[in-house]
């Protein structure tokens, strides 16, 4: 059943296209790698479904509504960048969270921020790149959203914390969400992804189940990724 | 709209308490140089100046600032990711800067009852005559109670049309040029041309009605019934047809 779907998708301006012309269709139930390297339009993408940014032409559709406050009910947009407010303490972002999210669950929240060695009265202003990526990536998953996409989620997190995240994002994942997640890291990424979006200069280059494209290509989705890529 | 307008004032907290201590600190002057006396009492009128202008100001610019920064710093994702609508946020906005804007003419004037009470308690009431020559000459051109608070609520509606003017403006310059260098000066442009085009618009308005655009007619019965009248309803109608453009823009074009 599909989840997300975007028709003919563009944004930018005449030959300067960030997002050209993408049609796809997203399904509930499964992990998807939105892949590419910086540029490629993975960020603008997602910043339209999340409803940041605005089309320059085509649609988008979650659950069958156009993007708006509806759509952002259920949906859980964790962007790359740094997006919580200085002021706030990580107990005032649950707070935050609590208040306009009804999807948002505070035992959840409380536990992630426990499990990524955060503590709840730590002023967000004064946290480092690496907790300042925890906290967005704990409050992100502590709804229970049907769709979710976190734009680079590993961005500034150790290699120990690394594991930490992708066990989150698994424990998450079940039949009636579906996560996105668009990364650099793609040996990390690849065993926990059923699906990849293979995007270049815009436009969707490869689109398939991760195991029927390793199977019909004899390659890792790593090996895809530099043959894709290498002549960028 | 109630946690949104929670939040604005969570994050105009620590702002709160250092103006609060800025007007202490001046406040703690006008009553020095009350006391002193004598030359300082030049001071005490540049203090009242720099509290009342000085205040104005500095509302104008923390609405502005938090605004502009909410459109363009990546923490304004926070509450635009929230499943709320452009009218919802900027209502919060707005209502907020509204109640920052009256608490501010409040302390202003609680200050000044205070410090007028103080002044006349030092220095007028002793030399007799002083007080009754001012009233002898000015008496008749000021305001009762009423009048004033007519006046006040005026001047509150243009204030809070220039907050609007400049939401307005930052909405525009984010729309058309969204990520340019010198964003702040060209929004800065963006709001002069609207109140160039806003005062042409009014002026043809007063003109049509045949009230003066310009200047205070101190017939304040006649003042009332007729420019400030005019003034509150075309002062509000401004208002929220400004209101309404930016909310559609943050709604229907505005890219973060």
């Amino acid at each position: 059943m599909q989840l997300l779907e975007t028709n003919h998708l563009t944004k930018g301006f005449l030959s300067k296209k960030a997002v050209n012309g993408i049609t796809l269709q997203i399904e509930k139930g499964k992990v998807y790698g939105l892949l590419g390297p910086n540029g490629s339009g993975k960020t603008t993408l997602m910043k339209m479904v999340a409803g940041l940014l605005h089309p320059s032409s085509g649609d988008i559709q979650i659950d069958g509504k156009p993007i708006g406050a509806e759509t952002k009910k259920i949906t859980a947009y964790m962007s790359t960048e740094n997006f919580i407010y200085g002021y706030m303490s990580i107990k005032t972002v649950g707070k935050f969270f609590k208040d306009f999210y009804e999807d948002f669950r505070p035992q959840e929240f409380e536990k992630l921020i426990d499990y990524m060695e955060l503590e709840m009265n730590m002023k967000v202003a004064s946290l480092s790149t690496g907790m300042a990526s925890k906290l967005k990536i704990a409050a992100t998953l502590s709804r229970n959203s049907k769709l979710f996409m976190l734009d680079e989620p590993l961005n500034g997190i150790d290699l120990v914390a690394r594991e930490k995240i992708l066990n989150a994002i698994v424990e998450k994942a079940n039949w009636d969400n579906t996560i996105i997640i668009s990364s650099h890291l793609v040996d990390q990424m690849e065993k926990i992804l059923d699906d990849v979006i293979f995007i270049k200069d815009g436009e969707v280059v490869l689109k398939g189940s991760a195991e029927v494209v390793r199977e019909q290509r004899g390659k890792s989705i790593v090996d895809l990724y530099k043959e894709v890529y290498t002549s960028c | 709209m109630l946690k949104l307008m929670k939040y604005e004032i969570l994050r105009k907290q620590r702002l709160l308490y250092i103006s609060l201590v800025i007007v202490a600190v001046i406040e703690a002057g006008i009553v020095y140089t009350l006391y002193r006396g004598g030359n300082s009492l030049a001071i005490f009128s540049i203090l009242v100046f720099l509290l009342g202008f000085g205040g104005l100001v500095f509302i104008l610019i923390d609405n502005i600032i938090m605004y502009s920064s909410d459109l363009t710093k990546k923490q304004g994702y926070m509450i635009f990711l929230a499943p709320r609508n452009g009218y919802q946020i900027l209502g919060a906005k707005v209502v907020i800067g509204f109640i920052e804007l009256i608490a501010g003419f409040l302390l202003y004037f609680i200050l000044m009852f205070l410090n007028s009470s103080l002044f006349y308690h030092l220095h007028v009431e002793e030399k007799t005559g002083l007080l009754s020559l001012f009233l002898e000459n000015f008496g008749d051109i000021l305001p009762n109670s009423y009048e004033a608070f007519m006046i006040l609520l005026a001047l509150i509606l243009i204030w809070f049309s220039y907050i609007l003017t400049m939401y307005l403006a930052i909405t525009l310059r984010k729309t058309v040029l969204s990520n340019v260098k010198f964003s702040g000066i060209i929004s800065f442009v963006f709001f002069i041309v609207l109140v160039i085009l806003i005062s042409f618009i009014k002026t043809k308005i007063y003109e049509l009605f045949g009230f003066p655009a310009f200047g205070i007619d101190f017939n304040y019965d006649k003042l009332i019934k007729g420019q400030l009248t005019a003034s509150y309803i075309i002062d509000s109608i401004f208002i929220l047809i400004m209101f309404f453009t930016s909310g559609y823009l943050l709604n229907k074009r505005v890219d973060l």
